[in-house]
């Protein structure tokens, strides 16, 4: 089933993944993405029948915590990297209504 | 004391025990070392205050005979790993200023300890990468040969082990980032059972891959970290609760009964002869050391590499959205909208093999598409971990292969073919699908003098026997001893 | 409901928050309110390297909500990642339920018009609550606060079943009222602790096949429900009248002008991209866990309901009001089990004590007078010590001090005379004092009674027991007759 996924189809997945469809070595992303996408193409061809999917290797279950409050950070040491702060809100460009 | 490079841990423990130097003074020798050294840009973050008061308070824990396994002991850690008050970098523009505000657990286990962590080493780029090259600070150079790449992605943690720089290091595997750079680097390292050891404040790169483990020069030390490291987090759910054995106790026993599985698909047409012929040699070293060597086969080996390119970008694409330049990380300036403040944090902060993993990842989650790839990558991988599961349940009790199919290669040689580079780890990825510990020991050298490692494979929840065989081979044999300090 | 040919759909989507103290995956407090980004942790900030590890009481919570809503509690269910990048969601992924949501197949009865209908509960689904974004246009930025981040959710999701406008609202406030009941939440709209998303769409009378449907979002008051609804379904007709198409979007409510509006943009780009969190192993739900939840569940409004009418005698109208919130009904049983009278209690509690908190804005939860006094007070009346207006004055004098009944009838001397030989006293001095009037009684006049009994009453000063007072008197009088 390789086929390579046409320029327009990979930005799509650039803006997806919130990378920049203005990268500089745009074409070379693309050629590379789809020789990636080709060779693990490889498993179409594994026969999967009856097989359940693993997703998580140990197989244990039911894990949790209490109810209980603890090893919290204050105010400061949350925003101790935030560059762009109003008091002890995190600053962003305003949303407009929609976007995401 | 130009020496006391060359000790093992349990010499150093014992000489700081004795007084015969003190922590500062084996700081000030590990520091200074890796001033000289700086040529190898193993380390992206040395701190050398925070080093020299650690040390200065595990001398008065020595003097007052409050000893633990490390006290002391300079240690370094690949800065993939969350240190309080210190810059974690992840060796990625994206957090080239970013200081964590909490302690990964296993570093506070390491302090427990009473460690002396003395810097932070190079990697590749969010752990992806298999030469270090991947690292926004540069490659790190191999000590044996400064024009090879120290194997990825925990080069700097192998290098400076390697160059005598610490004894011992942090590392995570993810697809085989701590045993391939110590089979490039000829030390030893183990990538212990996924759950084993916690997992909290270690960046993700593939959460149901990611493994934190030791790097050392030798099976003892190695074993020495271990017992440090290992236990139920309950920070990690994925950490399992087992209780942690002395993986010290066992080593030294002898090797009789012990069934050491080949599987015919890891020697294979295309791995260098010299490879194949050192880990032949050190399978049949462990036979007259009383093992029996049993032929067993992986079949679905093959698959496993490519499972793992759908898996590991899946799960990276989705732990890296976390870097979106808002609340910490590289936030691009002049942004008007929000879009762009996200596409331009992200594009500029990242490198090209991360940018790639993303991409991957993101279309094999995405609608449409996610039954053909990831879906079926899953399924896979259980075919890959049952090959395991039946082996282990009948036919041996560890799996020797080599860790890699060549030495190490050409600094700058593969980075522009991304399929060449990943089919480095095509040994050690099938470990890491399956949630096994495995191990790499130094097991001989090729005509250039480049280190070969023997890989260990043991089943779930048995580092002992790992650590019990690679001791014993160790032991027999002088790889572990050649160094190559300057 | 029908507007011209047209039958209306909808289906709500409902998020609770959950009253925990900590939030749904770390040890963060839950608390609402605080200063911006003070209820934080790594796990809050979407640092590297945190994990999350789930909380065992929003699992109970869920089962709870499942057992009271009919579901089946799935065995094997799990969390996946929901991902999209909004400045409100840390991690760029939201952690829900996917395709393994921790309750199915369940239903709510509600009763409109004296009709009841079976609602169909799709599934409900553990996730975590996002942060919050402030817009501020002013200064073209928006700001992020991340201390609703994490709080726990359960997410409510019911079939398209429902057929009008007040439906709708008599569904969520029946959710709302089980939240409440189970003690797993306060279902505060105002406070966003419940919040609604309406699917709606319209399909001609009797066709079975549903019509486009268009998802309503930011419905935040009980008040804006019905109008949300009745607003879309009223724009949805006036297309397809005039022969367009509903186009399947996201809406906003706007309660300004209690319209909908477009949110362009939302639909086309969204992919989320599921996949099972890899950070948290599946649950495995076991019987023993379900019958130990399900033997704790507290009773339910629609079952007490039912007991307050059969076995209680209350009217429906009365054991709705009183099984409207659990802490009416709380409040009822404590003065019920003071009182052992529940047609007074019922009648206390709903007209005297409801009228006055009204008056005086105050809610149940701050009464003065507390449920056991009132239960006190409503045992001596039963008793014969006070009469139902001496009751009224001690009630006044309660609702004022929160003194118990018996003090404030102790410090008045308000206590009512029962003892028959006191009452005979006053009656002989009456019957000496109004010798007309007993006479015109004993000619025949009866209406002359109730002077009588009035100045009974007035020279015990208010105080003698009534139906005492009246029983003597007739039988003083009958004695004089013969
Ligand atoms: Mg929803
Ligand atoms: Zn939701």
């Amino acid at each position: 089933m390789a086929m390579n996924l046409s320029k327009e189809e990979v930005l799509k997945i650039i803006f997806l993944a919130r990378l920049s469809t203005k990268e500089e070595n745009l074409d070379q992303m693309i050629n590379d993405f789809n020789n990636v996408l080709n060779y693990v193409d490889a498993l179409s061809k594994v026969n999967v029948d009856n097989i359940e999917p693993l997703a998580h290797v140990h197989e244990s279950y039911n894990i949790y915590r209490e109810d209980v409050c603890g090893n919290g950070l204050t105010t400061e040491e949350a925003l101790l990297n935030t560059s762009d702060r109003s008091g002890s809100f995190i600053r962003v460009p305003l949303i407009i209504e929609g976007e995401s | 004391m130009t020496n006391l490079h060359e000790l093992s841990l349990k010499q150093l423990r014992t000489g700081l025990d004795n007084k015969e130097f003190s922590s500062k003074e084996l700081t000030e020798h590990s520091l200074a070392r890796i001033a000289s050294h700086q040529e190898l840009n193993a380390f992206i973050n040395v701190t050398p205050e925070i080093a020299l008061a650690a040390a200065d308070v595990a001398d008065q824990k020595i003097k007052n005979k409050d000893v633990k396994s490390l006290t002391g002991i300079p240690l370094a850690i690949k800065d993939l790993i969350l240190t309080k008050g210190i810059k974690t970098t992840c060796a990625s523009k994206f957090l080239e200023n970013f200081v964590a505000p909490y302690n990964a657990t296993v570093i506070e286990k390491l302090l427990a300890e009473d460690a002396v962590i003395v810097g932070k080493t190079n990697l590749d780029e969010f752990a992806m990468g298999s030469s270090n090259e991947n690292s926004a600070f540069g490659p790190v150079k191999n000590p044996w040969n400064h024009t090879k790449v120290p194997g990825g992605s925990s080069g700097g943690s192998a290098a400076v082990i390697a160059a005598g720089l610490v004894r011992a290091t942090l590392g995570t595997d993810t697809g085989g980032s701590i045993r391939q750079p110590c089979s490039f680097c000829s030390i030893t390292g183990i990538k212990p059972t996924y759950g084993r050891v916690s997992r909290y404040g270690v960046t993700a790169y593939a959460s149901s891959l990611d493994q934190v483990g030791p790097m050392a020069g030798n099976v003892e030390d190695l074993a020495v970290m271990l017992n440090a490291l290992c236990g139920k987090d309950p920070l990690d759910a994925t950490s399992v609760s087992l209780k942690t054995p002395d993986f010290t106790k066992n080593l030294g026993q002898d090797l009789k009964g012990l069934r050491v599985g080949m599987p015919k698909e890891y020697f294979i047409d295309g791995i260098q002869a010299e490879v194949r012929s050192a880990v032949e040699n050190a399978v049949k070293q462990l036979e007259s050391l009383g093992a029996t060597v049993v032929p067993v086969s992986l079949p679905n080996t093959e698959h496993a590499v490519p499972t793992y390119y759908i898996i590991a970008p899946a799960e990276a694409s989705s732990n890296l959205g976390r870097f979106d330049g808002i609340r910490f990380g590289n936030r691009a300036t002049g942004c008007e909208t929000l879009e762009d403040l996200y596409c331009e944090s992200r594009s500029q902060g990242f490198g090209i093999e991360v940018k790639r993993r993303i991409m991957m990842g993101t279309y094999v989650l995405s609608s449409g598409y996610y039954d053909a790839y990831y879906l079926k990558a899953q399924k896979v991988r259980r075919l890959v971990k049952n090959d395991f599961d039946k082996v282990f349940a009948k036919d041996c009790d560890v799996i020797a292969s080599p860790v890699t199919p060549t030495t190490a290669f050409d600094l700058n040689s593969r980075v522009s073919d991304p399929i060449q580079m990943y089919l480095n780890d095509i040994f050690t990825i099938p470990v890491n699908l399956a949630g096994l510990p495995a191990l790499s020991v130094p097991c001989g050298f090729d005509q250039n003098n480049l280190p070969i490692g023997l890989h260990l494979i043991g089943k779930a929840w048995d580092e002992e026997t790992l650590l019990k065989t690679a001791f014993a081979y160790e032991q027999s044999t002088e790889w572990s001893k050649k160094n190559c300090y300057k | 409901m029908f507007i011209e040919d047209y039958e209306i759909v909808v289906g709500l989507e409902v998020h609770a928050q959950l009253a925990t103290q900590s939030k749904i995956f770390s040890g963060a407090s839950a608390t609402f309110g605080g200063n911006p980004n003070s209820h934080v942790d790594s796990v809050t900030m979407g640092l590297p390297g945190c994990l999350p590890v789930p909380n065992k009481k929003v699992i109970e919570s869920a089962i709870k909500l499942g057992l009271a809503l009919n579901c089946q509690i799935r065995n094997y269910n799990r969390f996946a990642r929901k991902h999209y990048f909004y400045p409100d969601l840390p991690k760029g992924y939201q952690i829900s339920q996917f395709e393994e949501p921790i309750c199915e197949h369940g239903h709510l009865n509600i009763t409109v018009d004296d009709m009841v209908r079976n609602i169909g509960i799709t599934r409900i689904h553990m996730e975590e609550d996002a942060g919050k974004n402030i817009h501020d246009s002013r200064t073209n930025a928006s700001l992020v606060d991340l201390n609703r981040a994490g709080v726990p959710l359960l997410e409510i999701v019911s079939e398209p079943d429902l057929r009008s406008p007040e439906e709708a609202s008599v569904y969520l406030r029946g959710i709302r009222q089980i939240i409440r009941f189970l003690g797993i939440g306060d279902g505060n709209m105002e406070e966003g602790s419940l919040r609604c998303d309406a699917n709606i769409s319209l399909r001609p009378r009797g066709s079975l096949k549903f019509g486009t449907r268009t998802e309503i979002k930011n419905i935040n008051s009980f008040k804006f429900v019905e109008k949300a609804i009745f607003y879309e379904a009223t724009r949805q007709l006036k297309i397809l009248k005039e022969g367009g198409v509903i186009i399947q979007e996201t809406r906003l409510f706007d309660s300004a002008t209690e319209t909908t509006r477009s949110m362009r943009g939302k639909e086309g780009a969204a992919d989320y991209r599921y996949f099972p969190d890899p950070d948290l192993p599946p649950l495995h739900i076991e019987e023993s866990w379900i019958q130990e939840i399900r033997s704790k569940l507290p009773i339910l409004p629609h079952q007490k309901k039912v007991e307050l009418v059969e076995s209680y005698g209350l009217t429906d109208y009365d054991a709705s009001l009183i099984t409207s919130e659990r802490e009416n009904l709380e409040f009822y049983e404590e003065v019920y089990s003071a009182c052992k009278n529940a047609k007074l209690a019922c009648n206390w509690m709903t007209s005297e004590l409801f009228g006055f908190l009204n008056k005086n804005g105050k809610h149940l939860k701050d009464s003065p007078v507390s449920a056991k006094n009132l239960g006190q007070l409503i045992k001596l009346i039963d008793q014969g010590i006070l009469s139902g207006r001496m009751a009224k004055d001690v009630f006044e004098e309660m609702f004022e001090t929160s003194k118990t009944p018996e003090a404030i009838i102790e410090e008045k001397g308000l206590k009512q005379v029962s003892d028959p030989k006191e009452i005979i006293n006053i009656i002989q001095k009456v019957i000496s004092e109004c010798p007309d009037q007993v006479r015109d009684y004993l000619a025949g006049k009866e209406q002359v009674f109730g002077f009588l009994v009035g100045q009974v009453m007035k020279n015990s000063g208010g105080k003698a027991n009534p139906k005492l007072a009246n029983e003597a008197l007739k039988s003083e009088l009958q004695k004089l007759m013969e």
